[in-house]
């Protein structure tokens, strides 16, 4: 039977960051709340450093350090700087990789095929890790 | 006390922002990992045991609870300026990620590493 249900907030019963959900094989079991992105963000660099549309979630800002070199700003901080996150580059033969990172931002470099820093019209970073 | 909830959808409480949970299971990644800058340990992770230091630019990290199949997709980063990482290897209970400098050559570096896709 379908079902549906309606809440604005959901914790876990023994531990409220705690909710363990079935995996799509109805076997395993995961944590919600550990693969749950904690933050992502679709942008720009090319005229200005602005959240493409409406796509970013968790991310208050975006700091332009200069060519090729973006700061993403949380809007709620994470519990610690050992998260993880995760860069990518839609222009042909270009990449990007990471620089920094506190518990507040995560700092995103992209370059071009001769390996220098680079704007670029779309750059999408994601964040996994804990909440503070 | 545990429970258990069995339901197909969730709205927040005005009936909006509804989402499938197969949604929410499908869209979480089923682990990920931080690895530090000289490849040879975890500095966090979630469904990830262990690390294998199978030499420079090289780590195979193993899944706590399996993936279903090999399909499923990586997503790696590296943290250091023009470093690229990837993931090269997929099995269902392992994962390799593969470093390289701005040369091409491989290299330890620190490495974040995610996948998407389906639990066994």
């Amino acid at each position: 039977m379908a079902s549906i249900l309606k809440v604005d907030a959901m914790q876990g019963v023994t531990s409220a960051g705690d909710i363990t959900i079935t995996g799509e094989g109805g076997s395993a079991t995961m944590q919600l709340q550990q693969g749950l992105a904690k933050a992502w963000a679709n942008y720009t660099t090319n005229t200005s450093t602005a959240i493409n549309g409406s796509g970013s979630f968790n991310v208050s800002s975006l700091t332009d350090n200069g060519t090729g070199d973006t700061v993403v700003v949380f809007t709620s901080a994470m519990a610690n700087d050992d998260f993880s996150y995760y860069g990518m580059n839609n222009s042909a033969s270009a990449g990007a990789s990471g620089s920094q990172k506190t518990t507040s931002q995560c700092r995103q470099v992209t370059y071009n095929s001769s390996i220098a820093l680079a704007d670029t019209n779309e750059i999408s970073t994601s964040v996994d890790g804990d909440l503070a | 006390m545990a429970s258990e909830l069995r339901v197909n959808t969730l709205k927040d409480a005005a009936g909006a922002n509804s989402v499938a949970l197969s949604t929410v299971a499908n869209g979480s990644a089923k682990a990920w990992a931080n690895c530090s800058a000289d490849g040879t340990s975890i500095t966090d992770s979630f469904n990830i045991t262990s690390l294998a230091d199978d030499g420079t630019g090289l780590q195979t990290l193993t899944i706590a609870s399996d993936m279903a199949n090999t399909n499923y997709a990586g997503l790696a980063t590296s943290i250091n300026s023009f470093c690229t990482c990837i993931v090269d290897s997929h099995a269902t209970g392992t994962y390799r990620a593969v470093t390289r400098n701005q040369s091409g050559t491989l290299t330890d570096a620190i490495t974040q590493s995610a996948l998407m896709g389906d639990l066994a």
